[in-house]
Parts: C-alpha cells; structure tokens; sequence
C-alpha cells in the first residue's frame, strides 16, 4: 500500500475545515441580509402606508399641516410622486406639483442626485424631469455626458424636459452619439420636447450622422416636423441608395408622414430587387397611393415574395375606392393562383374582422 | 497505485480549476444581475407606458398531447402586458384532443393563410384563426417534433422577433416588455434570453404568479439550488462576455431574419435550444457581424420541474444528449481564429466542465472508492478527495444561495433560506451524483447512437387555468 505522511491528513482536515467554516460564513452572512432585507420592507410598507394617504387626501386641498420628511422618507416620497405624476394628468396633477412643492421634492431630489449609488441618481432625476426645474440645468447637462447609458439618459430627458428649445441642441447631438441609449426612451424624450423644440436641432444632427448610424437615427425623425425631416430623408435615400436597411427605414417613414408628395420616391422602390423594400413600399402606398397604383399593386400580387404579395393584396383591399365586388372580380380575373391566394387571404381577414 | 495517486491528483485539479472559475462566472453574473436590476427599478415600480418604438413579437407554442393545458395556457398568453404581439399555438400532430380543444376554446375557424415557407417543415395541415381573439392563429400539422413546429411558426409569423415558449411555462404579465429591452438598449442584439425559475410550490391566480413559495417535494427543492447554481448565474455570467452558449427553449427571444438566415431550428436533436445559438454564433461570425446574446436577469419566466425520478431521469438524460449533440454539431466553433472568449473560453469549458463532468466526477468517485476499497489508496489520500470534491460542490451550491439572496430574494419566506442551505448540503452528495449517473446514460446514449426524443414529464394540470379563462372570457375585448 502506498503510504501516506501525516501531511495527507492534515490537508484533509484542513479542506474540511475551511469548507465548513466558509459554508457557515455565508449561511450566518445570508441570514443576516435576509433580517435586514426584511427590516427595510418592513419599514417601507409603513412610510408607504404613512405617505400615500396622505398624498391622496391632499391632491384635492391641502389640509393641515404637512409632515415632516425625514432622511428615511425621502426615497419613498419621492417614488411616490413620480407614481402620481405619471398617473395624472390635468389639474389635478397641477395639484400634485404644488404637493411636491410644499413637500421640498426638488432640494430632495438634488440631495439624491449626489448619492453614489444608481437607482438614487434615477429617482432623483425621474423627479427633476416632473418638475422640469430649471435650476438644476448645469447638473443635468453634466450628467448626459455620463458613461452609464441609463444614468445618461434619464439626465438628458429630465434636461430636455427643463427648456426644450434651449436643451435639445445639446440632447439631438447626444442622441446621434449614443447608439447605447433605449430607443423608447429616447422615443419618450423627443416626444415631451415636441416638434418645434426638436425637428430643426435633430434634423441637423442626423444630417451629420454617420451611415453607421443612420438606421437607428431615421425612426426618430418622426418626432420633426414634415417640412424639415422629409427633405433630409430623401437626401439620405439619395446618398445611401446602396444601404437596404437605411433606405427601407426611409420608407417606413414617408409611411408614417402620409405626405402625397413621396409618392414618387415610394413608387420607384415597388421593384426593387430586396424584398424587404418592396414590402415596405407597398405598405406606403397603402397610406398615400392613388387610384393609378392600382396597376402597379396588380403586378406585385405576382412578386415571388409571400409577404409582398400579401401586402400588394392588402393595399388593393384598402384603397379608398375599392369595393368588395371589385376585389371579388379581382381575384377572379388571377391568372396566377399565387396572386389569387393572396387576395382571398386579404378578404377572409377582412371578413373575421368585420371590415366589411 | 502510482495511477490511482495520479488521478486522484489529476481529480483535485479538475475540481479545483472548476470551483475556480464557477466563482468567477457567478460573481461576474452578480455584478451584471445587480447593475441591470439597480438601474431598472424604478422603472418597474412606475406605470408602464409604450412609446410605440417596440417592435412587434410573435410568440411560438409548439404543443404536442396538451389537451389538459393548452387552453389555460393559451389564455395566459393573451394576456400580457404589451402592445404588439401575437400568439401562435402549433399543434404537432398531437394523438390526443388537443386540437379539438383549441377550435372549441377559441372558436377558430380554417383560414386561407399564405403560408411561406422559408424553413422547411413537415406538411402543414391548416391555419386558423380565432374569431374570438385576433391575436391567435392555430396551425395544425403532421407531427415533426418541437423543432419542426417552432419552424413551422416562424414561417407564419408575421413579426420581426419570435419568442418560443414551452406550453407550460408562466410568465409574468411584463415579461414581454423586459425581455425586449435589450432589442430596444443595442441594435447589435439578435437574441435574449429570459430567466427560468421553478414554479413548483408557487401559487398561480388567473395566470399570474401570485405568491412565490418553494416545492415541499425533496427532488424540485435539490433542482431548485441547482437551478440557482449551474443555470441562473452559470448563463447570466457569460453575458458581460458575449459568450453566451444556450438560452432556454421555455422563453426565449430571437431575431426572425437571423434565425431563418442561420437555418432555423435544427431537427433530429433534442438540443435545439442550445444547438440554435450555437449555431447563429458560428453564422454571425463567419458573416462577420457585430451581435450580441443576451440574458435578462429578471425573474419572469416559471416552468414546473419534474418531481419522481422517472421523469427527471428522462429529462436529464435528453439534456445531456441534447448537450453533446449541440457542442459536436458546432465543434467549429472552438478554438477558431477570433473567436474569441466563446470560442476559447466558454466552449472548451463546458466540454470539459458540463459534457465530460459525468465521466470525471462520477467515474472518478467510483475508482477512488475502489482504489481505496482495494487498498491502492491511503485513507487520507481518500478523505482529501472527499473533501474537495463534495466540499467544493457544496459550496457552490452555498454560495449560489448567497448570490440569489443579495440580488434577486425570490424566496422571500423567513424560513425557505435555511431550508435552502440544508438542500443545499444534501445536493452533492446525494443528487448531484445520481444526476451524473443519468447524464453519463445520456452520453453513452449518444455514443451508441440509441435514439430518442421528447418523452411526457407528468406535470400537474393547471388547475388554475380554469379561472383565466373565465377571466378572460368574461371581457374579450381585452384580449383584441
């Protein structure tokens, strides 16, 4: 038998030793987070339970006097307004920016927005973004240059909220730069700013773009006003006509701006040799086409591509002077039965739908 | 006896070098889990709002001899909480009623779908849809496997990302709205996985989680602290990385055009869910694409476990198959130029660590205890094995708990920690070695080519899926 010294046991012993000491360590560490995890619900359910009835009883009129809020109430304050604010609308959150008011929410939340910690910084700038307080504007635009992309965002909205006119020329180049930043967010922040504040900054910003950019950027512009974004996408159709991705968003967008005068554009991709930008062309004509495109859309019923078909089907279906006869002498009249598919799918939806 | 002391020294390395770098993937997985979840919490407090920048989904239900399940299933799923979307339930030639319960529930009716078939599948039969609830087209086809249904919904699917859910799965009602966000935070990302967390012992309402608890059933609680230490921050810790190697078949989120670029799910494996990213990994690169796979660390995916042995022993031996099919179907990926930490990292490791772990710790707890039975081992060269190899799988099982504790607390019952850790103790010794027993099966399964497939786990029948229906039956118009 091969023998072992004494060394062997002990570095059994001590293996076994250290496992179980380290195992007790965390399970005495676990259990001591779990009480305190629990002592901080615990005292979260009461300032809620404290807090939120008063909120509601004093949307309406203050009565009485306000209660003081303590470092322990801060937080819980302050998530509450921002769940009312975006519950409310109207005077009655009006209301509610004058409770934030008395209750001292906007020094609370410059207070917050000095903690080290991520989800303070968050809360305190949801909450400078409802009152769009001006006095934090030098702090804001610091924070949107923050690496942290959540951080950075929430600043940037909270600072477009503040003065959009004057904010979104420092925001759109950001917007244009962050390809880290959550497009719906960014979505939210162009939408409050509103078009006047947004559509010329923006415009310019995205004219600068990058092509690597350019299909995340063009979405955006539905947030400009026509007269501005429109020209820019057909310069960017024009110069990026190589790029199927930016050219179909392009499209997606003459969609959305149901502005007759891109009908042009729109028609010369009918047949262009990616499907995709077929597709999406079809689905523009569906929202500005003409009676003459009737023609055009009879073609595509015969594209290799189901979901161009479809579309071609669909668009017929919903141009403005067509009738049920009419699509039913459509479909007789297919030679393909491709085409003719596609048009007895459109009509069966229809009929489940009741559009008929 | 020299060989017995040089594999029991070739065994302390192996369980040392896979203690290490468990701990490091679990505290990277902690770190990313704790950043994502800290930033998102206020979010999640406050009302939901859409911006209308969120892209449609379709969500794929593959169901084969689901007549107990399928409708309440069905009816969780048109409830959730999210602007575009739609639900395609495929009946895989099922045996039973499945089909006649989905026309009767939802009122389909045969529709003339266009159906383009950009991946090929078995015959499709026919399409349908629901008068009720326009969300929801049924197809019905020859029985081809999950994979061939899962095909067969990504042809119809009309939405540019498909998530495919398995029909027992629970989601949360805001599960759609998390697992999209890392679509909406990084263009570059094609897919996204949600976590799996058990539902055994959870109270489910109108098809809500509504109390989280933990099974009373021995075998759910071991795969509960396995759960929390080979899956939830095993794939988690891998993210930060870019080398994220499976993401569940219970709920996970894909870019349609990538899928069917990279060829859809593969059939014939029982691995498809691993097999398929895996194999959009080796398309994305050879395309030479900037990507990235994603796990989202919120809880909001459920699934039941087995609870008898039969049933578990089959799954594990299908997963351990579907493991060594995945990995040698896309052994291309190791070692490749530029392939980076995927390629260098995390795949040899889970060859080593996750394909051949039944062989080395199973087959080296039985030489040890032979070698040292037959007397070619001391007893102290027998206890330092002992100690290293069920220590440090007992501490990783702890230290999973601890990880879960401070980040996510799913288990928020004062008492459910401690008896977590006393699970957690039992769980190498006695689980873990009969689940590399049935994983070794599975391997040798694969070697000898036995075939196999998808075989019924008893589950219970959601009995609180009759109340969804009534819920939802009670106000259609939500469900449009």
């Amino acid at each position: 038998m091969f023998h072992f010294s004494r060394a062997e046991f002990a570095v059994a012993f001590w293996i076994a030793f250290f496992t179980i000491l380290i195992g007790v360590f965390f399970l005495v560490l676990t259990v001591i987070i779990r009480a305190r995890l629990l002592s901080r619900q615990k005292q979260r359910r009461e300032l809620v339970k404290h807090w939120e009835p008063w909120l509601t009883k004093n949307l309406s009129k203050l009565e009485g006097s306000v209660p003081p809020v303590t470092e322990a109430d801060e937080r819980v304050v302050l998530q509450l307004l921002n769940y009312y604010y975006e519950l409310l609308s109207g005077s009655a959150r009006d209301r509610l920016y004058q409770l934030a008011g008395v209750l001292g929410a906007k020094s609370l939340a410059q207070k917050l927005l000095k903690s080290p910690k991520a989800d303070d910084q968050i809360l305190a700038l949801h909450t400078l973004r409802q009152l769009a307080d001006r006095t934090s504007w030098d702090v804001l635009l610091k924070l949107t240059g923050r690496e942290d992309a959540v951080v950075s965002l929430a600043a940037a909205r909270a600072f477009a909220k503040t003065d959009p006119v004057h904010a979104m020329p420092w925001v759109a180049p950001l917007i244009v730069e962050r390809s880290d930043w959550a497009c719906d967010k960014v979505a939210f922040l162009l939408k409050e700013a509103g078009p006047e504040a947004v559509s010329q900054p923006l415009v310019d910003a995205v004219g600068l773009a990058k092509k690597e950019n350019l299909t995340r950027l063009i979405p955006y512009l539905r947030f400009a006003d026509q007269s501005l974004a429109r020209p820019l996408l057909h310069r960017i159709m024009q110069n990026h006509s190589d790029d199927f991705d930016i050219v179909r968003a392009c499209i997606e967008l003459f969609s959305a701006f149901r502005n007759t005068e891109d009908l042009l554009s729109v028609r010369a991709h009918l047949h262009h040799r990616d499907w995709r930008i077929r597709a999406c062309a079809v689905v523009a004509l569906k929202e500005i086409g003409a009676e003459e495109d009737q023609k055009e859309l009879l073609s595509l019923l015969r594209d290799q591509e189901p979901w161009v078909r479809y579309q071609a089907a669909h668009a017929l279906a919903t141009l403005p002077f067509m009738s049920k006869e009419r699509l039913e002498e459509m479909i007789q009249k297919q030679a393909d039965h491709k085409s003719a598919k596609a048009m007895v799918q459109v009509m069966a939806e229809r009929r489940i739908r009741g559009e008929e | 006896m020299a060989f017995a002391l040089i594999f029991q020294k070739f065994l302390l390395l192996y369980f040392a070098i896979l203690m290490i770098t468990y701990l490091l993937i679990d505290f990277s997985a902690f770190f990313y889990a704790r950043r994502y979840m800290e930033r998102r919490r206020l979010e999640y407090e406050l009302p939901r709002f859409f911006s209308g920048f969120e892209p449609w989904v379709s969500l794929l239900v593959a169901a084969y001899d689901e007549e107990k399940t399928v409708a309440s299933a069905t009816y969780a799923l048109l409830q959730l909480f999210y602007p575009h979307y739609e639900v395609i339930v495929i009946n895989d030639g099922s045996n039973d009623r499945t089909m006649d319960v989905l026309m009767k529930e939802f009122e389909l009716v045969a529709f003339p779908e266009v159906y383009g078939e950009y991946l090929k599948t078995k015959q499709v039969r026919g399409v349908y849809y629901s008068a009720k609830y326009p969300k929801l087209r049924v197809i019905d086809k020859v029985n081809g496997g999950k994979s061939d249904a899962l095909n067969a919904g990504i042809n119809l699917s009309r939405s540019p990302l498909v998530c495919s859910i398995d029909s027992d799965s629970v989601l949360s009602r805001d599960s759609l709205i998390r697992i999209v966000q890392p679509f909406l935070e990084d263009p570059k990302t094609v897919a996204v996985g949600g976590q799996v967390r058990i539902l055994n012992g959870c109270e489910v309402r109108g098809g809500n989680l509504v109390k989280v608890g933990l099974p009373k059933n021995l075998l759910a609680l071991f795969q509960v602290v396995e759960y929390l230490r080979a899956f939830l921050f095993w794939r988690l810790g891998w993210v930060p990385l870019n080398a994220v190697m499976i993401i569940s078949g219970a709920f996970g989120l894909f870019d349609k055009a990538v899928v069917i670029k990279a060829g859809g799910y593969r059939t014939g494996t029982v691995g498809e869910d691993m097999e398929l990213v895996l194999r959009m990994h080796r398309h994305l690169r050879k395309e030479g694409r900037a990507y990235r796979i994603a796990h989202v660390p919120d809880p909001i995916c459920w699934t039941e476990v087995p609870e008898s042995l039969g049933s578990l022993q089959s799954q594990r031996i299908r997963w351990q198959r579907g493991l060594v099919e995945s990995l040698t179907l896309n052994w291309k990926l190791l070692f490749t130029f530029k392939g980076g930490v995927l390629s260098w990292l995390a795949f040899p490791f889970t060859v080593i660590f996750e394909l051949l772990s039944p062989v080395f710790e199973l087959g080296g707890f039985v030489l040890v205890l032979l070698a040292f039975w037959f007397r070619f081992l001391s007893i102290e060269a027998f206890l330092v094995y002992f100690c290293v190899a069920f220590g440090s799988g007992i501490l990783l099982s702890i230290i999973g708990l601890f990880l879960e504790e401070i980040s996510f607390h799913v288990y928020d019952d004062s008492n459910s920690i401690l008896k977590l850790f006393g699970v957690a103790i039992l769980e190498t010794p006695f689980y873990r070695l009969i689940n590399s027993f049935w994983r070794l099966i599975g391997l040798f399964q694969w070697l000898l080519g036995t075939k196999t497939g998808w075989k019924k786990i008893n589950r219970k029948s959601h009995a609180q899926g009759e109340r969804r229906r009534e819920r939802l039956s009670a106000s259609p118009s939500r469900s449009g």
